[in-house]
C-alpha cells in the first residue's frame, strides 16, 4: 500500500492553532492599503477601521470575524483541477496526491556551460520553461525568475508570456500591477479562447505572496480582485521568517501564516466565490548565526507539514515551498536539503510541492539543477507509491518456476514488472566502481548536463498560431490604463 | 588589580554578554578611577568589535551580539553623566537606512540596522516604502556619512537609481556614500547606477560601509 501520511500535529493541537489564527485575523488586524479591498472586506461583515498612515497613505486595519472564516471555508473546494493544454489531462491538487512544479523569482542563473553565474535572462526563462515542459517528474510550473533586462514592471508579462508559449503543463503567474493583472488574463484567454473556455477547463491561476506580519501588500489585493473577477484562481501563500518577520516559536509561526492565508482567502472569495484556491505556504526561518533567510532545514518541511495539515483540516488542497536549497553550488548540501526537505513533505501528502530548479535561497537556478530536482522527485514519487500487494505483485508461482537456486534476471516477471516496481533513475550512477577507470566520469553533475541535451531533443512545445502568438505581444505592448 | 586588568575582566564578560559581571567591572572600574570613555571605547567597544568579527564568521549568532549591544547601550546610559562634553563612544560612522518607494519587505534592512549599530555605527532607521524625497530631507537633516538602500523587488530597484539622481540635482550626492542591498540587486547594478558599494547581507554591510569610511 501507499505510504501513510505523516503528521506533524495532533487533532487537538491544530484546533488550538486554527483558535490562535482566528484570534489573530479579529484581535490583532490585518493592515491593507488597498481602498478596493476595505469596501470588500467590510461589505462580507469585517470591521474595518480606516486612517492615514505616516507617510500620508490611506490605510486600515481588518478585523476577521469568526463567521466571515467559516463562511469562506464553506465556499472552498478540497480539489482544485489545472489542465495540460495539450494532453487534456488535469493536475489534481486534492487529497493527498503529490504533485512537483518549479518555482521563482531567481535573480540569478547558474551557466550550465561556463559554471559561472550571471544576471537571469529572458532566455533563461524561456529556456527554463521549455525544459520544465519535458520534465517527466515536474508536473506544474511557477515564474523561474525576474530578468533585470526588461522594461520596469514588465517581467511578470514576459513570465506569463514564456509560459503560454513554451509549455503546455498548468502554470501559476505572478503580477506586478493592476493593469498587468488584466493584460495575463487576457493573454491567458487569448489562449483559452476566451473567459468562458478557461473557467471551465482552466490550466493557469495566480501566484500570490503574503507579506508578515500581517500585512496586505496591493499585488496581492489587485491580483486577487482582477483576477478572481475574471474567474482566474489561486495559490495563496504566506512565509513568515521566523525570528524575523515571524515569532520564534515554530507553532506561533505557523499559527500567523495560516491567520495571514485565511484572510488573503476572504478577500479571493468574497469577489468571487466560484475562483479555485489552494493553501499555501512558505513559513520558515532566519538563520540566526549567518543572519539570512534559510529554506534548506528541518524547520522548513516540519512548518510545511503543519500548515497542509491545517489545510486539510479546513478541507483544502495544499501546498508550498517543499524543495528549496540554502546552498550556492549544486553539491552535497543541495542534495541534502532538497531530498530532506521534499521527502518529508512529501510523506505528508502535500498537493503542490514547490521548489524544483532553484538553490542559493530563492536567488538561483540552472538548467543542470532542474534535471537534478527531476531524479529527485521521480525518487520521491516511486517512495511514497509504497510496495504493492495484489495478485500479481505476489505471486509465489514465479519462485516455484526458477525454482531454488535459480536467478530471475531473464525471466517473463521480471521483464512485466521491473519497470513498475523499481525506480528507474536518469542521472543516478550505480555502476560497480572500477579504479583503472575514471570513477569520477558519471558525476550526477556531469551526467545532468549531458541529460539536459537529451531531454531537449524531445521537446515540441505548446502548438499556438502565429496570430495567437502576435496577439499575445500586442497586449504586452499595449497601454491598458484605461482598463485599469 | 590594574587598570588592564579591569578592563580584560570587563571586555570578557561583555564576550560572554554577561550584564551583572559587566555592570561590577564597570563599578570596580569608576572605584579605581578609569576614565568613563576608556571604559567604554577600550573596554567594550573593544569587546564588541570583536564579536562582530566572530559573528561576521559565524562563530556567534546574532542575538549574541545583539544582547551584547544593548549591556553596551546599558553601560553608556549609566555613564552619560560622568562624560565629559565632546567624550562619546567611538562610532565607526552615521549611516541612514531605507527600503525604497513601494517596497515594504524590510527584515533585511533591519537585520543590517542592527548588526551595523551592534558594530558601532550610529543608525538611523527610516523604515519601508520610504520616498527619495523624504530620503532627501533625511540626509539634509541628519547629515550621515552613508546612505543604505535596500530593495526587494525587481519593480522598486529602480528607486535606488532615482536616489543617486536625485542626491545630484539635490546638491548632496557627493556628501554621502551610497550602499546598496537586497534580493534582485548586485555589485553590478550598483556601480552601473553610480552607488558606491553593495552588499548581498547584514555582515558584508559593516564591511563594505568600513571600506567606504576608509576603514579597510
Amino acid at each position: 500500500m501507499k505510504i501513510n501520511t505523516i503528521q506533524v500535529l495532533s487533532e487537538d493541537e491544530i484546533r488550538r492553532i486554527d483558535g490562535a489564527s482566528r484570534a489573530l485575523l479579529w484581535e490583532v488586524g490585518t493592515l491593507c492599503h488597498y481602498e478596493e479591498a476595505f469596501d470588500i472586506y467590510e461589505n462580507i461583515g469585517c470591521k474595518v477601521e480606516r486612517f492615514t498612515d505616516e507617510h500620508g497613505k490611506k490605510a486600515a486595519m481588518i478585523y476577521i470575524p469568526d463567521h466571515v472564516v467559516n463562511k469562506m471555508l464553506s465556499l472552498c473546494s478540497p480539489t482544485v483541477y489545472l489542465y495540460n493544454r495539450e494532453t487534456g489531462k488535469p493536475v489534481v491538487f486534492g487529497g493527498d496526491k503529490v504533485n512537483f512544479g518549479s518555482v521563482g523569482v531567481a535573480s540569478y542563473a547558474y551557466d550550465i556551460d561556463t559554471d559561472t553565474f550571471r544576471v537571469v535572462s529572458e532566455q533563461d526563462i524561456n529556456d527554463t520553461t521549455k525544459l520544465c515542459d519535458v520534465l517527466p517528474n515536474l508536473d506544474f510550473l511557477l515564474p523561474h525568475g525576474t530578468p533585470a533586462e526588461l522594461p520596469p514592471m514588465t517581467a511578470d508579462l514576459y513570465e506569463c508570456k514564456a509560459q503560454l508559449l513554451y509549455s503546455s503543463k498548468p502554470f501559476f503567474f505572478e503580477v506586478y500591477s493592476k493593469e498587468n493583472t488584466i493584460k495575463c488574463c487576457d493573454m491567458i484567454f487569448e489562449v483559452s479562447g476566451g473567459q468562458e473556455n478557461f473557467v471551465r477547463k482552466p490550466f493557469a491561476a495566480l501566484q500570490i505572496t503574503l507579506t508578515s506580519p500581517l500585512h496586505l501588500r496591493d499585488d496581492v489585493c489587485f491580483g486577487l480582485i482582477e483576477g478572481g473577477k475574471r474567474g482566474i484562481g489561486a495559490f495563496i501563500e504566506s512565509g513568515p521568517m521566523s525570528c524575523g518577520t515571524g515569532p520564534a516559536t515554530l507553532a506561533t509561526n505557523v499559527a500567523l501564516a495560516n491567520a495571514e492565508i485565511l484572510g488573503a482567502f476572504i478577500l479571493a472569495k468574497a469577489v468571487n466565490p466560484e475562483v479555485p484556491l489552494v493553501y499555501c505556504s512558505w513559513a520558515r526561518i532566519i538563520d540566526m548565526k549567518f543572519a539570512a533567510c534559510a529554506h534548506g532545514g528541518p524547520e522548513f518541511s516540519l512548518q510545511r507539514l503543519a500548515l497542509s495539515q491545517l489545510g486539510k483540516y479546513y478541507g483544502l488542497p495544499t501546498g508550498g515551498g517543499c524543495m528549496l536549497s540554502d546552498t550556492k553550488a549544486i553539491d552535497v548540501q543541495y542534495g541534502l536539503e532538497k531530498m530532506g526537505n521534499a521527502l518529508l513533505c512529501a510523506l505528508g501528502g502535500i498537493n503542490m510541492m514547490c521548489g524544483m530548479g532553484q538553490f542559493a535561497d530563492e536567488n538561483a537556478i540552472s538548467l543542470e539543477s532542474y534535471v537534478v530536482d527531476n531524479e529527485i522527485a521521480g525518487w520521491i514519487k516511486r517512495a511514497v507509491e509504497g510496495i504493492r500487494v495484489n495478485e500479481d505483485t505476489l505471486d509465489i508461482n514465479v519462485i516455484r518456476e526458477v525454482g531454488p537456486g535459480g536467478d530471475f534476471l531473464n525471466n517473463k516477471h521480471t521483464y512485466e514488472h521491473y519497470k513498475s516496481e523499481q525506480f528507474i533513475p536518469s542521472i543516478l550512477d550505480r555502476g560497480f566502481l572500477a579504479i583503472d577507470k575514471d570513477p569520477e566520469k558519471k558525476l550526477m553533475r556531469k551526467r545532468a548536463k549531458k541529460h539536459y541535451h537529451k531531454l531537449m531533443q524531445s521537446y515540441v512545445g505548446p502548438q499556438l498560431s502565429e496570430e495567437c502568438k502576435q496577439r499575445i505581444q500586442e497586449i504586452i505592448e499595449a497601454d491598458y490604463s484605461g482598463k485599469a | 588589580m590594574n587598570k588592564e586588568d579591569i578592563l580584560e575582566k570587563l571586555r570578557s564578560a561583555l564576550m560572554d554578554q554577561d550584564e551583572e559581571t559587566v555592570n561590577e567591572y564597570v563599578d570596580k572600574a569608576i572605584e579605581n578611577g578609569i576614565d568613563p570613555i576608556d571604559i567604554l571605547n577600550k573596554g567594550l567597544a573593544a569587546a564588541l568589535q570583536e564579536l562582530g568579527e566572530l559573528f561576521a564568521e559565524e562563530e556567534i549568532f546574532l542575538p549574541e551580539l545583539l544582547i551584547a549591544a544593548d549591556i553596551t547601550l546599558g553601560v553608556m546610559v549609566r555613564l552619560e553623566d560622568s562624560l565629559k562634553g565632546e567624550d562619546k563612544l567611538e562610532k565607526r560612522g552615521t549611516v541612514l537606512l531605507a527600503t525604497v518607494e513601494g517596497d515594504v519587505h524590510d527584515i533585511g534592512k533591519s537585520l543590517v540596522a542592527m548588526v551595523m549599530k551592534a558594530c558601532g555605527y550610529e543608525v538611523i532607521d527610516a523604515g519601508k516604502d520610504v520616498p527619495n524625497t523624504k530620503m532627501i530631507e533625511l540626509v539634509k537633516k541628519h547629515k550621515p556619512d552613508l546612505v543604505g538602500l535596500s530593495a526587494l523587488l525587481l519593480t522598486t530597484m529602480t528607486a535606488q537609481s532615482q536616489f543617486i539622481e536625485m542626491a545630484k540635482e539635490a546638491g548632496i550626492r557627493d556628501q554621502i556614500k551610497v550602499l546598496l542591498g537586497g534580493a534582485p540587486v548586485s555589485r553590478d547594478w550598483a556601480m552601473k547606477v553610480g552607488a558606491d558599494g553593495f552588499s548581498e547581507d547584514a555582515s558584508a554591510a559593516v564591511v563594505e560601509a568600513d571600506k567606504l569610511m576608509g576603514r579597510a
